[in-house]
C-alpha cells in the first residue's frame, strides 16, 4: 500500500461524506497521486462491501442459527430511517439486523425495525409486502405482534416496521425458566391460536422458527425478565408472540442453490424448520400446512431440545442432499429421539438428555415416558412429507396438543394401517433409486439412446434431400431415367402434394406423405417395375423408422428383402442393405434378438465384398454392436466396435457420420459397463465432431447430450446432467415436434434426475407425459413403454396410490405375459411387484395368488438359464 | 452482563487480593506490571475454554455461543462484583481478546487438519467441539491478516481486538484505550476494511 498513514487519513476523511462528496474529494484529496488513489479507492469498495463482515465471532457447534436475537454490539446505528429513530441494534442475522427504534410520527412509540441487508430487490419486496398489507392490518391478536410497516432506507435497502416485543427466542426462554413440559405445551398452544388467527386472514407465515415466537413474561411486562429465579415462570405466566408476519413472503425465501451456498447463516437458519414442500424449489404452492410443518418441528424443538434433523448434518450437505433429507428422511419420534441422546452420550457426566430433562424440571425416564406415545404421534403428524397427512389447520394441533394436557384420547394415531403402506412407499423408492443408481444397466435399451441415431438422421436427411430435390424438379425430372431417378421422382410427387413448408407440423406432413405413398403403391402403381417399387419401399420403411413408425416401417422393409433377395441373390450389397434395415427396424421395436441375424448376415455380406464395401460392412458391425449391446453381450460388443472405430477414424472419415456414430457408440459401451470416466470424453468429442459436422440442430447432438447427460449424473454433477438433458430435449423437440420416443427418453431421463433431486410431483409429471408418448408410438409392451412404467409405478405407488399402481401394474402384466420377446425376468418381476403390492394393501388373498404366478415365472425362467443337463 | 460505566475510583482495592487471583493480578498489570500480564493470560484463557467446553455441553442445541458472551461471561466469574478501575479492565479485555483469539485460531487449525483426515486424536477443544461459524480456513486467514495489521497499526489492531474478540462496545473501547469514541469508530472502519480487503484479495 502507499503510505499508509496518508491512505488511512484520506479513508477516514472519505467514510463520512456521501457518496457524491466522496467521489469529489477523492481526486482532490489525492492530488494526482494515482497508486495512492487506487489504494484508498480500494479500501473504500471494502468499506462499502464490507457488510456484517466482523460483526461477532460465533461459537455454534450445532447450528448457524444467525437470527438469535442478541444483545448487539451496535456498530454505527444509522441516525434515521424513515421516520424512525434507530436506538439500538438487538439482532444480527444473515438476513440483516434489528434494530430497536423510536417512530416519531404519526405516533410516538418503540417499534422493532428490521433492515435487510443489500441483495434484494427492494421494489419486489416491497410489492410483495403491499400485496399482503391489507390482510395483514386485519391480523388483531394477542400472540401477534403486527408488522406495521415496509419501506426502503435511502441506500435502497428494504425494512419492515413491526411492534417490539421485549422477549426471547421461546425455546430458550423455556429452557432459561426451565419450564416443564406442560408449560412448554400451553405456550404452544398459544402460538398455534396466533397461526390460525393469520391463517383465517389467509396469511400465512412460511418462517415459523423459535426466533421468530417470542415470549415474555406476563407480570413483568418483558422488561425486567432477567434472572432464572423469578417465582414461579410457568407458560400461563409468559405471553408468546409470533413477529414477522408477512415477511418470509415479502423477501421471498425459498431454498435455491444460489441462497444455501452464499447466504448460509440466514438459510441454514431456517433450514430446519422447512417443509417438504418449502424444499421443493419447483413448488410454489404453499399452503397453512407448510405452517403446520414447521409448528411440528417448534414442537419437536420444545419438547426433546433437539431438532428433528441434525442441523449439523444438513449444513455440511448440498443442497440436494439437504433437499432428499428434508422430503424424504423421516425423523426419530421424539421419545425416540431422547432415548438416542441417552444411550450414545459419551459425556461421562452431565449427558445431553439429562440436562435436556433437567432444564424440564424432570429426569430422563419421566420425560421419555411422558413424551411416548400421544406426543409423539402428534409431532410425527406434523411432520408428515405428504401434507395430505398434516392436520388441516394450527388449530387442529393446537386443540390437540390441550386433548393431550386434558389427557383425553388424541385424534393421531400409532402407525398402524398407514404403516405397511409407507413401509410399501419406501420400498418403492429403493426400486427407483434402483432404476438410477444402476441405470446404465437397465436402461441400455432405452436411455442410451443409440436409437435415435440412425433412423432419425436418415429420415431427416432424407426429408432434406426431398425439399432439395423438389426445388430441383424441374431438372431431376428430365433426367428421370435410371432407377434412382424414378425412385425420386416418386418421393418428390409424394412430397409436392403435402408440401411441408405449408404444414408447422412436419412430421405429421412426412407421416402423411409415406401413408398416402403407401396406399399408392399397394394399389398397384408401381407393378410393372419391382426394383423401382423396393427401392421407394426401403427409402419409405426408414422413413416410418424415423417417425418411430416401427410396425409400418417393417412391413415395407420386409418387402424390399423379398424383392432384393429374388432379384439379385442372397450375397448382393442390395440384399444386404434391405437386411440390415431389417435389424435396424426390429431393433427399434424392441426385439434386439430378431435384429442380431439380420445385422450379422448383412455384415457377413459386406465384408465378402471387400474393400469396396467397407464403409457399409462398417456400419452393419456398428449396427451389430448396438444390437448386443441391448442384449448385454458387452465383450462381442467392445469387439466390433473397436474394428468399427478404427475404421471411422482413417482421415477420409473425418466429415461422415460414422465417425461420430462409432465414437459415441464407444462411449455407450462404456456407460452400459458402468465406465463413467471412460464414457465421458467419448460422448464429448461425438458432441464435437457432430456439431462441425451436422450443426447444433440435429438429432445426432441430441443423441450425443443425452448420453453424455447420464454420465454426468452417474458420476454426480446434478446441475450438468439437468443442463445437458435439458438441451437434449430442446433439440428433440424442435426436430420431432412433441410426440417421439426419444423426447420422451428426454423426458424420462430428467424424470430420474428429479427423482434423486426428491422433486416428486416434476419427476411424475415428466414420467407421464414420457408414458403417454410411449404407449401411443410404441405400444405398452415396449420394452422401453415398460421401463417408464415401472419408473411411474414406483412414484405412484411412492406417493401411496395403490390403486394406481395396481392398475399399471395389471396393464404392464398384460401386456407381456404373452410376449416371448420379453424375458422371464422381467414377467417374473412384474408379478412380484403385485405380491409387494397387495401385501402393503393387506390383501392377503391377492398377494397369494400372485406369489403364485411369480413363483411360476421364476421356475421358467431357473430351468431356461441352466444349461440342459442331458 | 456486567455494567463497565461504574465510576473509576477504585485503585485502592480495599481487600487486599492473593497475588495469583485474577483482579490482583488485574490490579498489578494495570500498574504496568507485566509479569502480572503475563500470568493473566493463561487464567483467562483456562477459564474461557472451560466456560466454553460447559457451554457445548449443556446449551439448548442450536444456541448461539457469541464469542463475545463468553468473555464477559469470563469477566463475571474471574472478578465478580469486584469494582475495577477501568486500567485493570482493560487489561482484562486486552488479555480476554488475545485469548478468545487464540482459542479460535487453535480451534479452526484442529478442525481444518480433522477436515484435512489427519490427526483423529481428540484434543481437549476438539471435546468441546467448539466452532466458529465460517471456515476453519477463514478464521486462519484472518488471524494471519489481524497479526499484520497488527505490525502495520498497531492502534487499529487494537480496537479490532477489543471490539471483535472481546466485544467491547464502542464507548467501552474508547474508555479502555483513552480515546475519544470518534477515533475507535474511524479506526474500527479503517481496520475492518483493510481486513475485508484483506481477504479478499
Amino acid at each position: 500500500m502507499a503510505d499508509w498513514q496518508r491512505v488511512k487519513s484520506i479513508f477516514e476523511q472519505l467514510i463520512e461524506l456521501s457518496d457524491e462528496d466522496r467521489d469529489r474529494s477523492l481526486g482532490r484529496l489525492c492530488e494526482g497521486d494515482v497508486e495512492l488513489r487506487a489504494a484508498v479507492e480500494r479500501l473504500i469498495n471494502a468499506h462499502e462491501q464490507a457488510g456484517s463482515f466482523l460483526a461477532m465471532p460465533t461459537l455454534d457447534r450445532r447450528r448457524g442459527e444467525a437470527e438469535d436475537v442478541i444483545p448487539g454490539k451496535p456498530e454505527f446505528l444509522p441516525s434515521r430511517i424513515g421516520c424512525y429513530t434507530p436506538l439500538e441494534a438487538i439482532g444480527e442475522g444473515g438476513f440483516g439486523t434489528v434494530y430497536r427504534a423510536r417512530q416519531e410520527a404519526p405516533v410516538r412509540r418503540i417499534v422493532a425495525l428490521k433492515v435487510i441487508k443489500p441483495g434484494m430487490d427492494t421494489r419486489e419486496v416491497i410489492a410483495r409486502f403491499e400485496s399482503e398489507r391489507q390482510a395483514l392490518a386485519m391480523m388483531n391478536h394477542p400472540n401477534i405482534a403486527p408488522v406495521l410497516d415496509a419501506g426502503a432506507t435511502e441506500e435502497g435497502r428494504p425494512y419492515f416496521v413491526m411492534e417490539y416485543v421485549p422477549g426471547e427466542p421461546i425455546t430458550a426462554y423455556c429452557d432459561r425458566h426451565r419450564l416443564e413440559l406442560r408449560e412448554r405445551l400451553e405456550l404452544f398452544v398459544q402460538v398455534c391460536h396466533a397461526v390460525q388467527h393469520a391463517h383465517q386472514k389467509r396469511i400465512i407465515h412460511r418462517d415459523i422458527k423459535p426466533t421468530n415466537v417470542l415470549v415474555m413474561s406476563r407480570d413483568a411486562d418483558g422488561q425486567h425478565d432477567d434472572d432464572v429465579q423469578q417465582g414461579p415462570a410457568s407458560g400461563a405466566a409468559a405471553v408468546a408472540r409470533v413477529i414477522d408476519f408477512g415477511v418470509a413472503k415479502a423477501m421471498d425465501q425459498r431454498l435455491t442453490e444460489h441462497s444455501v451456498f452464499t447466504q448460509e447463516g440466514m438459510l441454514v437458519g431456517t433450514l430446519e424448520y422447512m417443509s417438504p414442500e418449502q424444499a421443493d424449489t419447483s413448488q410454489v404452492d404453499i399452503d397453512t400446512r407448510t405452517d403446520v410443518y414447521s409448528l411440528g418441528v417448534l414442537l419437536y424443538e420444545l419438547v426433546t431440545g433437539s431438532l428433528p434433523f441434525n442441523p449439523q448434518t444438513l449444513r455440511h450437505k448440498g443442497y440436494v442432499e439437504i433437499q432428499r433429507i428434508v422430503r424424504e428422511v423421516e425423523p426419530p419420534r421424539p421419545s425416540a429421539r431422547l432415548s438416542a441422546l441417552d444411550g450414545v452420550s459419551s459425556v461421562p457426566k452431565d449427558g445431553r438428555s439429562a440436562e435436556i430433562a433437567r432444564r424440564r424440571g424432570t429426569d430422563v425416564r419421566t420425560l421419555i415416558r411422558k413424551v411416548r406415545g400421544e406426543l409423539d404421534w402428534i409431532v410425527m403428524k406434523c411432520l408428515e412429507k405428504d401434507r395430505a397427512r398434516r392436520y388441516e389447520t394450527a388449530n387442529g394441533v393446537g386443540l390437540e396438543v390441550e386433548r393431550f394436557l386434558k389427557n383425553e384420547p388424541v385424534l393421531a394415531g400409532p402407525p398402524g394401517a398407514g404403516y405397511r403402506i409407507r413401509k410399501f412407499v419406501r420400498r418403492n423408492r429403493v426400486a427407483i433409486a434402483a432404476i438410477t443408481g444402476t441405470g446404465a444397466a437397465l436402461t441400455v435399451g432405452f436411455l442410451v439412446s443409440i436409437a435415435g441415431f440412425v433412423a432419425a438422421t436418415r429420415a431427416l436427411d432424407l426429408a432434406d434431400d426431398q425439399r432439395q430435390l423438389a426445388q430441383h424438379s424441374a431438372n431431376d425430372a428430365r433426367r428421370a431415367a435410371d432407377k434412382a431417378e424414378a425412385v425420386n421422382r416418386f418421393l418428390q410427387d409424394m412430397l409436392s402434394e403435402a408440401d411441408p413448408r405449408n404444414n408447422a407440423r412436419r412430421d405429421l406432413t412426412v407421416r402423411e406423405a409415406l401413408d398416402r405413398a403407401v396406399a399408392r403403391l399397394d394399389s398397384g402403381e408401381m407393378k410393372h417395375q419391382p426394383e423401382i417399387e423396393a427401392a421407394v419401399r426401403l427409402t419409405v420403411g426408414r422413413t416410418y423408422i424415423g417417425l418411430a413408425q416401427y410396425a409400418p416401417a417393417e412391413t415395407q422393409i420386409e418387402f424390399a428383402v423379398d424383392v432384393y433377395r429374388s432379384l439379385f441373390g442372397e450375397s448382393s450389397g442390395e440384399y444386404a442393405d434391405a437386411l440390415q434395415q431389417r435389424g435396424t427396424v426390429r431393433k427399434f421395436a424392441g426385439r434386439p434378438v430378431e435384429a442380431e441375424p439380420d445385422f450379422r448376415t448383412a455384415l457377413a455380406i459386406q465384408r465378402s465384398r471387400g474393400e469396396t464395401a467397407a464403409a457399409e460392412a462398417a456400419a452393419c458391425a456398428n449396427d451389430l454392436a448396438t444390437a448386443l449391446l441391448d442384449l448385454k453381450r458387452f465383450d462381442e460388443a467392445a469387439q466390433l466396435q473397436k474394428e468399427v472405430l478404427s475404421f471411422a477414424r482413417r482421415p477420409e472419415n473425418v466429415d461422415k457420420p460414422i465417425l461420430s456414430e462409432a465414437i459415441n457408440n464407444m462411449g455407450s459401451l462404456h456407460l452400459a459397463r458402468g465406465e463413467h470416466g471412460l464414457a465421458e470424453p467419448y460422448f464429448r468429442e461425438a458432441l464435437d465432431v457432430n456439431r462441425r459436422i451436422v450443426g447444433d440442430l440435429h438429432p445426432n447432438v441430441a443423441t450425443n447430450l443425452d448420453n453424455l447427460a447420464q454420465t454426468l449424473h452417474s458420476k454426480g454433477d446434478l446441475d450438468g446432467s439437468e443442463e445437458t438433458y435439458r438441451e437434449a430435449l430442446a433439440v428433440r423437440r424442435k426436430l420431432f415436434g412433441a410426440d417421439h420416443p426419444d423426447v420422451a427418453t428426454s423426458l424420462h431421463n430428467l424424470a430420474v434426475l428429479h427423482f434423486v433431486r426428491g422433486n416428486l410431483e416434476a419427476c411424475e409429471e415428466g414420467l407421464r407425459e414420457a408414458f403417454d408418448i410411449l404407449r401411443r408410438m410404441n405400444g405398452r409392451g415396449h420394452p422401453d413403454t415398460l421401463t417408464v412404467a415401472d419408473s411411474l409405478i414406483s412414484v405412484v405407488g411412492a406417493s401411496g396410490r395403490l390403486d394406481e399402481a395396481e392398475r399399471l401394474l395389471h396393464e404392464s402384466y398384460d401386456a407381456v405375459r404373452d410376449d416371448p420377446a420379453i424375458p422371464l425376468a422381467r414377467k417374473c418381476a412384474l408379478a412380484e411387484r403385485l405380491v409387494d403390492l397387495y401385501r402393503a394393501w393387506s390383501k392377503p388373498d391377492k398377494a397369494d395368488e400372485w406369489s403364485k404366478k411369480a413363483e411360476h415365472w421364476r421356475a421358467l425362467e431357473t430351468a431356461s438359464t441352466q444349461p440342459s443337463s442331458g | 452482563m456486567p455494567r463497565y460505566d461504574s465510576a473509576d475510583s477504585d485503585e485502592r482495592s480495599a481487600k487486599h487480593e492473593p497475588t495469583g487471583s485474577v483482579t490482583g493480578l488485574l490490579h498489578a498489570a494495570a500498574r504496568g506490571d507485566n509479569g502480572a500480564a503475563d500470568r493473566l493470560f493463561p487464567q483467562i484463557y483456562e477459564q474461557l475454554l472451560a466456560l466454553a467446553r460447559s457451554h457445548m455441553h449443556q446449551e439448548n442445541p442450536g444456541h448461539t455461543l457469541q464469542a463475545t458472551a463468553l468473555v464477559h461471561e469470563a469477566y463475571l466469574r474471574l472478578v465478580g462484583s469486584d469494582p475495577l478501575s477501568w486500567s485493570s479492565r482493560t487489561a482484562f479485555f486486552q488479555a480476554s481478546a488475545k485469548a478468545m483469539r487464540r482459542i479460535l485460531i487453535d480451534h479452526a487449525r484442529r478442525r481444518g487438519r480433522s477436515k484435512r483426515g489427519g490427526d483423529l486424536k481428540r484434543e481437549p477443544l476438539d471435546a468441546v467441539d467448539l466452532a466458529v461459524s465460517s471456515d476453519p480456513d477463514e478464521v486462519e486467514a484472518l488471524d494471519a491478516a489481524v497479526s499484520r495489521l497488527a505490525e502495520r497499526d498497531p492502534r487499529a489492531a487494537d480496537v479490532l481486538q477489543l471490539r471483535f474478540y472481546a466485544g467491547l462496545s464502542v464507548e467501552d473501547t474508547a474508555a479502555a484505550l483513552g480515546c475519544s469514541e470518534r477515533t475507535v469508530k474511524r479506526e474500527w472502519a479503517f481496520a475492518r476494511a483493510w481486513l475485508y480487503q484483506e481477504l479478499q484479495a
